[in-house]
């Protein structure tokens, strides 16, 4: 008896393969289902890979950066003498560590801002204006005069100075609380406006020199945020031992999950509804395909009885059925995969204009979004679609195919073409 | 002997009242002999052929094939049986209709795993005996119902079995396509010694036999030589 | 002779439902599939809209109202100094249908504790009357503002603890007055709110309106806000008061809140995608099995042309059983989603997500939304797809000439 170890049965492949072209339109239907949820998972994911790379890029870059150090208390009660000493040096601790691109000190207060009778409440920043634009796209936001240009200048939002009636070359007063307990009081000339698009930060938010804030709320040279930028915004929980291993003892760690819980939990959701939308996809086509398997095997029957009555096992019967699944999915991963290239790359180059979409603009500043958006292709998108489409029909052809099992041949042979 | 069966009954059970294809049926094939079952439908012919061929199993009885107690054979080992000692041609559909002659015959020693070489030039060798040589590429929707059944013939001697089951071969065929095929049968009979077993209804194929055994109602009720 | 003949629609009926009743595996499968489909954008879409009616609900109470009155300039600089009066009367311009309407100031104000300073929007309001916003709601710690002369405060839970005090504690607020002169004044606290978005306890400080104007030195308000009975009521409203109340800006909830706005609009948009994508996916499986179940009938079918029936006939036989598979599917999954409704129509929990959902203007708890307009899309969505689909195998079946058939 000759050797019957499972090896490569290049008639089986072939009679699978010519099976497939019988019935052509099954075949391309089948392949076509495949395609179109493959295509529009893949496009969806890609889109969602860019939509949540900008979202954090967007997040992360107007103020918070990608982690922070900061006293242990301040996260949670944000006042003024919750702050770490030697800020400066602590900034430069950072900036040799491998990753990190840019780090900024800042020193921070609620305070209220006084032009003549008018005041209003503001978030006051001294930041290091070199080190923060380097780290923040604050500066970028940019509506009149210049960034921080002397130690004593200060950087308000459009909103702010307006509700306090100033233009850019008025002087204005910060009073507040020190960190010693006694009265703060601060003068500046206001040498620049931002825009931001976000209504909260356009209208709270005061920027000056760290030296001037460090002066006026007797902080010496404490900070109390460390803001650092890595190279990759998702990388940074991975970074954390090094970032600890730079920081001084009694201060605390924090990176963007922390800092901005709600952007986490957006992507989280985001996420949530759209694989619920692909798994519906891909269980509806993988049901279509098995329709498509049981006809084949149904129609096949006599077929199969006289292969069985050859000597053949009812296995190989079901190998080859199996070969013609993948063959199917091949075909159908192509058509998809092809598509949503010809669909994601030149996106990919020039983008989407969000800001021309009606009612984008509107929701852009507010939701974090760039005025463009690029979808992301990488590998993980490209294979996991296809990957649990070929498992969906393999099972898809193996439920009907399990059915040769139980084949009696004699009926089988019998049966009407 | 090629075949032994002794007191092989068949009774199918599926319906509300039983059905007695086989009643106790002794029958024996020696090699190089070509035997018709003959006897109207209902008779149990293709039964009992069936059952040699161990595509069904009798309800009580034994048989022998090739010195190999068929009915004690799992589901598997009957397959390598078909595969190894037996060659079949059925009435109709008997290949795949995607393959062509010569890759329908392969198929066959493909499943034996037998190597490639080996395997085309036996293919080869086998259509060229039954004078198929020139529609090795043709696929059988390509073909007659006469040229059909020799590739289905060529198909079934590839593998050197030790008996050859045809099941109405010519039951789909005219005149004179019968009489070519049977003579080919003859000639595999008489040249090559390949033990064969018909069933059948069709008289013309009975004068070409060696023997005749007739059955009626599940039992055999003639045998002459 | 050419008599007019009409369809035999019950003869149809009866051969399409025992040729899907033949095949019932492979029918079964065909209907899960649709029935799958079905549930699954059903219950998707119930729960979009159950999220979108919560962005407008929030939106809304967050003491926009359906519409708002307001003084030109205000959203840009907002301040007593764009403050207005109402003649007497102003309300009958208003159509029917409104749940409630209220007069408000509301300034920007910085809040200081003892210990601690914060900006805060100061709103002086009549108590009665916010039974239309958040606050009516709203739990609280203490006492509620007793009426529009109370000069106590209703401050929110998180700022509370900011700022280090409790009921019963003083608080000092700084504005500007109607003079534009900074006004500083000691207030002392009644109670403390709680609200579902935990956002607004840090934004609002609420005391009485007249208190407030007091303190301000003016008889104007800021705004009016009004809440509708129905969504549906707003431009009317709108078109009435922008009559009647001149030299005011009359503005929806859209003009005010276009970030919740326009996210109403994106995910209506999403739920039809998320239709025509997933029934789309149909599309391959239902073209499957019908073409199948001609090919296999090519004889009947051969036979019955043969016999004499018309080539339209024929198609209305695919159309028919193409329908009745669709029309079994989709019925399956509505009352699956409907099964399934009922059992988390009292809402389901998502505090886990509760940072992300407050920053989309959402509430921790979440009540899939039940619209008899989206079930209408989808049944005619899925009999115009059935109809779309049998095309090509009806054409097939059209093609069929009778000799063919019976030759085979």
């Amino acid at each position: 008896m000759a050797d019957r170890s499972p090896r490569t049965r290049t008639l089986f492949v072939r009679v699978a393969w010519r099976n497939l072209w019988r019935r052509r339109l099954r075949t391309w239907m089948s392949a076509s289902g495949i395609g179109f949820a493959i295509f529009l998972v893949t496009v969806g994911m890609s889109f969602q890979a860019g939509t949540y790379d900008a979202w954090i890029e967007t997040a992360t870059g107007l103020m918070s950066g990608h982690a922070q150090v900061q006293h242990p208390a301040y996260f949670d009660n944000p006042e003024v003498r919750h702050s770490l000493a030697e800020g400066t040096d602590l900034a430069s601790q950072f900036e040799g560590v491998p990753g990190v691109v840019a780090v900024a000190p800042r020193a921070e207060a609620f305070a209220l801002v006084s032009v003549g009778e008018r005041s209003f409440g503001a978030m006051v920043i001294g930041v290091d204006p070199v080190r923060d634009a380097a780290l923040s796209d604050l500066s970028t936001h940019l509506a009149a005069g210049e960034y921080l240009p002397s130690p004593d200048s200060a950087f308000v939002g459009t909103a702010l100075a307006t509700n306090l009636g100033i233009e850019v070359g008025d002087e204005i007063v910060v009073l507040g609380s020190g960190a010693e307990g006694g009265v703060a009081a601060l003068v500046s000339r206001v040498d620049g406006m931002f825009e931001t698009g976000r209504v909260e930060v356009d209208r709270s938010v005061l920027q000056v020199g760290l030296a001037a804030m460090q002066a006026g709320f007797e902080l010496g040279d404490a900070v109390h945020r460390v803001v650092i930028k890595t190279r990759d915004a998702r990388g940074v929980t991975g970074m954390r031992p090094i970032l600890e291993a730079a920081m001084p003892a009694g201060g605390r760690l924090l990176d963007w999950n922390e800092l901005l819980p709600e952007l986490e939990q957006a992507i989280q959701i985001d996420r949530t509804t759209a694989a619920m939308t692909y798994w519906l996809l891909l269980v509806v086509v993988a049901m279509s395909v098995v329709n498509a398997f049981i006809m084949t095997v149904f129609e096949r029957t006599r077929e199969f009885g006289m292969l069985l009555a050859i000597g053949m096992r009812p296995g190989s019967i079901i190998g080859m059925l199996s070969i013609e699944a993948v063959c199917v999915w091949a075909m159908g991963t192509v058509i998809g995969i092809l598509l949503c290239l010809l669909v994601v790359v030149p996106l990919g180059m020039v983008g989407i204009d969000l800001a021309g979409i009606e009612g984008m603009d509107a929701m852009a500043g507010q939701l974090m979004m760039p005025d463009r958006l690029y979808p992301a292709l990488n590998v993980e998108v490209l294979v996991e679609s296809p990957g649990w489409m070929l498992l969906g029909t393999l099972i898809a052809a193996l439920i009907p195919a399990l059915r040769v099992r139980r084949m009696q041949v004699v009926e089988a042979l019998r049966e009407e073409e | 002997m090629v075949v032994e069966c002794r007191d092989v009954s068949r009774t199918y059970d599926d319906d509300a009242v039983p059905v007695h294809a086989l009643r106790g049926v002794d029958f024996q094939l020696a090699a190089g002999e070509w035997v018709s079952l003959a006897g109207p439908s209902g008779s149990g012919k293709s039964t009992l052929l069936h059952v040699i061929g161990g595509l069904d199993q009798p309800t009580t009885g034994s048989v022998v094939v090739d010195g190999v107690e068929v009915t004690a054979l799992s589901a598997a080992q009957l397959s390598d049986l078909r595969l190894d000692k037996i060659g079949f041609v059925f009435q109709s559909y008997n290949l795949i209709p995607v393959l062509s002659a010569l890759e329908n015959v392969e198929f066959i020693l493909q499943l034996q795993g037998v190597d490639r070489a080996e395997r085309r030039s036996r293919s080869r060798e086998a259509l060229h005996s039954l004078g198929l040589s020139d529609l090795e590429n043709r696929r059988p929707g390509e073909m007659s119902g006469g040229q059909q059944q020799r590739v289905a013939i060529a198909r079934a001697i590839v593998t050197e079995p030790v008996l050859l089951l045809a099941d109405e071969p010519s039951a789909n065929l005219d005149t004179s396509t019968t009489r070519e095929l049977l003579e080919v049968l003859q000639s595999l009979n008489r040249e090559r010694g390949v033990t064969i077993l018909t069933a059948t209804h069709d008289p013309m194929v009975m004068g070409y036999t060696t023997r005749q055994v007739n059955l009626r109602d599940g039992n055999v009720v003639g045998d002459n030589a | 002779m050419n008599r007019a003949r009409r369809m035999p629609v019950k003869l149809l009926m009866q051969l399409s439902w025992r040729n899907i009743w033949r095949h019932r595996r492979r029918n079964a499968i065909l209907l899960s599939a649709i029935a799958i489909a079905v549930t699954g954008v059903t219950l998707l879409n119930m729960m979009m809209r159950g999220m979108q009616q919560d962005m407008m609900n929030t939106a809304i109470e967050n003491l926009t109202g359906h519409v708002k009155i307001l003084a030109p300039g205000y959203r840009d600089d907002p301040g007593i100094e764009r403050g207005f009066e109402v003649v007497e009367g102003w309300q009958t311009a208003l159509p029917g249908g409104v749940q409630g309407w209220a007069k408000r100031i509301r300034v920007p104000a910085v809040v200081m504790s003892e210990r601690e300073t914060r900006g805060i929007q100061l709103l002086g309001v009549d108590p009665v009357r916010e039974s239309i916003s958040f606050l009516g709601d709203a739990t609280v710690d203490g006492e509620r503002l007793a009426g529009p002369g109370d000069s106590r405060l209703l401050v929110g839970g998180l700022l509370t603890e900011a700022l280090d005090t409790a009921p019963g504690r003083r608080l000092v607020l700084v504005t500007q007055g109607a003079d534009g002169r900074t006004r500083e004044a000691g207030f002392r606290i009644a109670g403390v709110y709680r609200a579902e978005i935990a956002g607004l306890e840090k934004a609002f400080v609420f005391t009485g309106l007249e208190a407030l104007q007091q303190l301000l030195g003016t008889d104007k308000i800021t705004e009016i806000s009004i809440r509708l009975d129905h969504e549906d009521l707003e431009a009317p409203t709108i078109a009435g008061l922008t009559g009647s109340v001149e030299n005011l800006d009359v503005l929806s909830w859209r003009e005010l809140e276009p970030q919740a706005a326009s996210m109403v609009e994106i995910s209506d948009m999403a739920i039809y995608i998320l239709f025509v994508i997933v029934m789309g996916a149909l599309v391959f499986g239902l073209v499957n099995t019908l073409v199948t179940a001609v090919m296999e009938r090519l004889r009947e079918l051969g036979m019955l042309r043969a016999i004499g029936m018309r080539p339209r006939v024929v198609v209305a036989q695919v159309v028919v059983e193409s329908s009745i598979i669709m029309a079994i599917g989709v019925a399956t999954g509505l009352m699956l989603a409907a099964a399934m409704f009922a059992f988390v129509a009292d809402g389901i929990d998502l505090t886990a997500f509760d940072d992300s959902l407050a920053s989309f203007g959402m509430r921790p708890t979440f009540v899939p939304v039940f619209d008899i307009r989206d079930v209408v899309l989808v049944v005619v969505l899925s009999l115009a797809l059935s109809v779309l689909a049998s095309f090509y195998p009806a054409r097939r079946a059209v093609k069929i000439k009778p000799l063919d058939a019976l030759r085979r």
